[in-house]
């Protein structure tokens, strides 16, 4: 038996959890609306983390199985998931990619794609949108390639980075989009005003751009993870400023987050520069350093590019408290 | 009986004017003379301690009596703790981490200078002989001597072998040393907590110019995932090269039995042959095929 949900594609997006929700939602006719509008609306865009030395990382260390279930809960989609981390030592692991795999194959036959880290050896969120039971393979897609290899049901959670993560759309109900706005933007302040992060080399929210800003002064800094995390950020700080946009424009129980809106443009444009600066580049090596003066410039930016956060977040405080 | 204890035992003795010397020392700790000599280097290089021979006594002294052992006295096997911590503390990717290497590194006695190893920080154990073995290895890499090792593989088998150690790998939690074989003549991994025995050689090694330490992981070990098999058909008798870089079994002599864990790397390695080829099995490999010679002759 083979079954393929041809109508279901990845949408191409930096943050590939992102993208992969709205793949799935989209795909399954609970989302009809814009990208952009997703994530700002689950929240997911306000996720800004960064390690000490700025590893790729970042972008993913986060407690998936909370912040996943609640960013698909303030759209008013209903998900499960699974996550294992892979060790050897454990004895029922095999166990654990048979249920997966059977989880999998339910929900393609009612019609929805699932949700899975590295599917491909891209070490990204992506898709399952099939699979073939007669020859054991799940059919995937991957944010940098639309027809990848397929992934044996052995090989299920077997990344370099061996997680089993799955996320299944179960159900949803209608959402107060009121409720729904204030959820997200309560949920972008407390990311902003976060001491401490789910590990201690890592920083969320202000404290993520103090790591950013130190990082140009270590030896350490790893180059492409500076290249990719800048090209992440870009997007969500260019999709705060669409989403808080139109919240400003749709909802006058929140006044006063245009001022927002206008702020984070001129965040996103730093990004910009910033990305301009340090343009993210697949090949580039951990090694190859910024020189003196382009650091020196994303030091720059990066503070002015934190100062206009800290007051866009003053601004949503005070939308959210007369909200 | 500790190498501390022996120490202070020294220390008091030359205090109290006894004036020991290596055959004293050895006698009384039922000791090598060569054992109490090294407690002596120690006193005197690493300690610091102003001794000088009495030859009227012959034994030991201080040369001024100003001079008195540390509070904080480090043991040899303390020290060795310290520089395997400090080690791992040197591994992990983080500047935190860094400073309290470099911390340790100087409590120990040892250089700050760091050879990275560019692996991740694990969970830490400080099992003695774990630390014992690692810093004779450890050692053994940095000076370029040979080793000899008893070895237990994973599947139980015991060999004795003399191995060039080259540097240091980690997957997950587990160390290995990897280094020239000479019994397999081939770079091998050997997982630190399976050597069993460990004796450094005197002979020293060079590094094979073949081996780059960044591009370790071509040797890297077998991936968590099963890989796949293609049936790869020629027209014509193929000798695959002894350099080809999947796995491979002949079913016929046309005929062969690929592994590979990317289409794309097997597609590439089997372009590089420039003898044309059929893809007879799995079905869904001749579709990535076109897709990635579309790539390079687009429609």
């Amino acid at each position: 038996m083979k079954k393929v949900l041809d109508q279901a594609h990845m949408t191409p997006a930096w943050c590939s959890y992102a993208g992969s929700m709205y793949s799935v939602l989209q795909s399954s006719g609970l989302w009809k609306e814009e990208f952009w509008k997703l994530y700002g609306l689950s929240g997911m865009a306000f996720q800004f983390i960064v390690h000490e030395d700025c590893c790729p990382s970042s972008v993913t260390v986060y407690d998936w199985v909370n912040g996943h279930y609640h960013a698909m809960d303030r759209l008013g989609v209903f998900t499960t998931c699974e996550e294992l981390f892979y060790s050897k030592y454990l004895h029922t692991f095999s166990m654990m990619q048979k249920h997966c795999v059977q989880n999998i194959k339910q929900s393609i036959d009612q019609g929805r794609v699932v949700i899975v880290w590295a599917p491909t050896p891209c070490l990204e969120f992506g898709l399952i949108k099939g699979y073939d039971e007669e020859n054991q393979l799940l059919i995937t897609e991957a944010v940098n390639d639309p027809h990848p290899d397929p992934l044996p049901y052995d090989n299920l959670g077997l990344s370099e980075v061996p997680i089993l993560y799955c996320q299944f759309v179960l159900d949803s109900s209608p959402i107060d989009i009121n409720k729904a706005v204030y959820q997200s933007l309560r949920f972008g302040l407390n990311e902003w005003n976060k001491e401490n992060h789910i590990q201690p080399q890592y920083a969320c929210g202000k404290k993520a751009y103090d790591y950013l800003i130190q990082s140009m002064e270590n030896q350490r800094l790893n180059a492409f993870g500076l290249s990719y995390i800048l090209a992440v950020y870009q997007e969500s700080k260019q999709t705060l400023h669409q989403f808080l946009e139109w919240v400003g424009l749709s909802n006058p129980s929140f006044s006063g987050l245009e001022e927002a809106a206008m702020l984070y443009q001129q965040i996103a444009d730093y990004f910009k520069q910033l990305t301009t600066l340090w343009p993210f580049q697949p090949s580039l090596k951990q090694e190859a350093s910024p020189q003196k003066e382009i650091r020196a410039k994303i030091k720059e930016l990066a503070q002015k590019a934190k100062e206009r956060e800290t007051r866009a977040m003053k601004v949503i405080e005070k939308a959210i408290q007369n909200g | 009986m500790s190498n501390t204890h022996r120490i202070r035992w020294i220390d008091q003795q030359i205090r109290n004017k006894e004036y020991p010397n290596c055959k004293i020392i050895a006698d009384h700790f039922e000791l090598s003379l060569r054992q109490a000599s090294r407690d002596i280097e120690y006193l005197r290089y690493s300690l610091e301690a102003p001794l000088v021979y009495n030859h009227d006594h012959q034994g030991y002294e201080y040369q001024h009596e100003a001079f008195s052992l540390p509070s904080l006295f480090i043991s040899q096997e303390d020290r060795d703790a310290i520089y395997f911590v400090a080690r791992y503390y040197q591994q992990a990717n983080s500047t935190q981490a860094q400073r309290i290497a470099d911390l340790l590194l100087k409590i120990s006695g040892e250089s700050t200078e760091s050879s990275s190893y560019n692996v991740s920080l694990p969970g830490l154990s400080l099992n003695q002989s774990l630390i014992s073995r690692y810093r004779q290895v450890d050692r053994a890499i940095q000076t370029h001597h040979k080793i000899q090792i008893k070895y237990h593989s994973e599947s139980k088998e015991v060999t004795v072998r003399i191995v060039h150690p080259y540097e240091w790998y980690q997957v997950q939690t587990n160390y290995y040393l990897v280094g020239y074989c000479e019994k397999r003549q081939d770079i091998r991994f050997f997982r630190l907590d399976r050597i069993r025995r460990l004796i450094p050689l005197n002979e020293t090694f060079q590094i094979l110019p073949s081996f780059q330490s960044g591009k370790i992981k071509s040797f890297q070990l077998p991936p968590l995932r099963k890989p796949f098999h293609a049936v790869v058909q020629w027209k014509k008798s193929v000798i695959l090269p002894d350099d080809f870089s999947h796995k491979f079994k002949q079913m016929e002599s046309f005929r062969f039995d690929i592994e590979f864990y990317q289409s794309s790397d097997l597609f590439s390695s089997l372009i590089q042959l420039h003898i044309p080829f059929t893809i007879l099995d799995p079905d869904w490999l001749n579709e990535q095929l076109v897709r990635f010679l579309d790539q390079f002759y687009p429609k």
